[in-house]
């Protein structure tokens, strides 16, 4: 080849080839390039499947997870908002803080108040127990009659058991807020 | 056969990009081409094809101009689909010569080359191309002996562009006898031959040694001439002269005797100008002795369709007492054992030129 050739028709001949040379380049890198896509279409059907199914069972994971967390929340806004309530005023004004403010307004010193428990009844009367106790009989029969002296009170009872000791008696009773709003108003 | 030549004996170059080229030899009454493949066995035949001139070409030069031949071409480019081409470029318009040169790199060896360039040809370097082959190296003198084949621009263009308007491009030129001899002497062979090719109008005698054509010389005698002098004996017409060549050929017999006679002239001179290329030889070889060894000539090959006239090979081996052996323009492509040619034997010996075109490279 190019033997006895004038320099032009060298270079002729040679981007001739050149020409040549790129094209099968082409052509070869294209075939290489087909055929790769072709070998690596099971394996991309392959982990398409796979991730769709990992995609599924994210999702319902997700799901479940939202659904559970979801409950937990229900629940947690249930218990706050029981709390709230029962923070809330009784009936349309009364605050229950109030009626225990009224009730340690009339204990003397010998009455130790441990724990108050109210119940709203569908009445709209309130419930209110009384657990504490008392340095002595005295102490205790005091603040009883103080309570049931009080129009705001009604059936404040102690049982005749806690009457049978002479001093540190525990005690608990159970009276009731009469109407509430019509208390509202006297106070 | 080495690790790389199996595997591109099993995956070879595509053949668009190998640009594989025919061989495309121009004679004076018909082109030929020849084109091979290479398969997983070695080269085999791909096509071939004759395109006869409507005149003789006698004369080359401004070829691209000679319509005849254009036209020809243009039938053969159409019917064959050729490409690239391998050409040659007839004895008459190139220059060979050996000559030493240091041992040195191509560009190197190309400055000398080119500083003696002017001492052996008759054209000027800037209007030569020009291209060499190592022959062998003298280790004594550190000195290469070359054979450098010298083209004129002009002739080169002037083929180029007459393959150009034909569709084709060329991507070589040769020298026919430096084409022949490739395709009739085995690659590798260090001998000595005497080829003797003969052509139309004329007969080219090469000497081809260490696997390089190394000498040439144009006889103006032809098989045009054993043709004339037939027809002017028997006052017969070409067809049948050429009919009566090759039917009776050059036997010397009591019912041949006349025939014999009419080409003895011309068969002789011959034999002289053979004889006398073949004694300079020896001659040379003598003389160079001294500063390399060249194998004497003990063969002569017999290349052209007139070679095989009968009894004209005999005639040339009492003469020179030497053998004398009819090419065999397959050695290089095909063994008969393996496959038999598509072209008939007498036929073949027209293709050697462009069977050593062809050829692949590694093979030249």
């Amino acid at each position: 080849m190019l033997h006895l050739l004038p320099e032009q028709q060298k270079k002729t001949v040679l981007s001739e080839y050149r020409k040549r040379l790129s094209i099968v380049t082409a052509i070869s890198l294209s075939c290489i390039g087909v055929v790769g896509i072709m070998l690596l279409i099971p394996s991309y059907i392959y982990s398409q499947e796979h991730f769709n199914e990992v995609k599924k069972v994210k999702t319902a994971l997700v799901d479940a997870l939202e659904k559970q967390t979801g409950d937990k929340t229900a629940e947690t806004v249930k218990n706050i908002t029981e709390n709230i309530a029962a923070l809330q005023p009784l009936g349309s004004t009364e605050l229950p803080s109030y009626v225990i403010d009224r009730v340690i307004s009339r204990a003397s010193s010998g009455i130790k108040i441990m724990q108050y428990a109210y119940k709203l009844e569908v009445n709209n009367t309130l419930s209110f127990l009384v657990v504490g106790r008392a340095d002595t009989r005295n102490d205790l029969t005091q603040f009883i009659k103080v309570l049931q002296g009080d129009p705001y009170f009604e059936g404040a009872k102690l049982p005749l058991s806690s009457f049978t000791r002479e001093r540190n008696i525990d005690f608990q009773f159970l009276m009731n807020v009469k109407g509430v709003a019509s208390s509202s108003t006297s106070q | 056969m080495s690790f790389l030549e199996n595997i591109f004996k099993h995956f070879p170059t595509p053949e668009f990009l190998s640009m594989s080229h025919v061989g495309v030899d121009i004679s004076p009454t018909a082109i030929r081409f020849i084109g091979l493949k290479r398969t997983t066995h070695g080269l085999a035949l791909a096509g071939f094809g004759e395109q006869l001139l409507l005149t003789v070409t006698k004369d080359f030069d401004n070829i691209h101009a000679n319509a005849d031949v254009v036209a020809a071409l243009k039938k053969l480019q159409r019917t064959h689909k050729l490409s690239f081409v391998e050409v040659s470029i007839p004895e008459e318009k190139a220059y060979l010569f050996t000559t030493d040169v240091p041992v040195g790199d191509d560009a190197s060896i190309r400055n000398n080359i080119e500083f003696h360039l002017e001492e052996n040809v008759p054209i000027s370097l800037s209007d030569a191309l020009f291209e060499y082959y190592i022959i062998n190296k003298n280790e004594k003198t550190n000195m290469l002996h070359v054979a450098v084949s010298v083209l004129p621009v002009a002739v080169a263009e002037d083929y180029i562009e007459l393959f150009t308007s034909c569709g084709m491009t060329p991507v070589s030129f040769l020298i026919e006898n430096q084409a022949l001899s490739k395709a009739i002497i085995k690659k590798g062979d260090p001998n000595s031959y005497l080829v003797v090719n003969l052509g139309f109008e004329k007969t080219v005698l090469s000497v081809v040694s260490d696997d390089a054509v190394q000498f040439t010389s144009t006889v103006h005698i032809g098989s045009e001439d054993f043709t004339q002098a037939i027809m002017k004996e028997f006052n017969v017409s070409e067809q049948e002269a050429e009919k009566i060549k090759f039917e009776k050929g050059f036997s010397r017999s009591k019912d041949n005797e006349s025939l014999f006679l009419s080409l003895i002239n011309t068969v002789s001179a011959l034999k002289d100008e053979i004889n006398r290329i073949y004694v300079y030889w020896q001659a040379y070889q003598e003389k160079v002795k001294a500063q390399r060894t060249i194998n004497s000539i003990n063969h002569v090959i017999l290349a052209g369709k007139d070679s095989t006239l009968i009894g004209f090979r005999d005639y040339i081996a009492m003469s020179l007492k030497v053998d004398v052996e009819l090419a065999n323009v397959w050695l290089n492509v095909m063994s008969f054992d393996n496959e038999i040619p598509p072209i008939e034997y007498l036929e073949s010996l027209n293709y050697g030129t462009a069977i050593g075109l062809a050829l692949p490279k590694k093979l030249k």
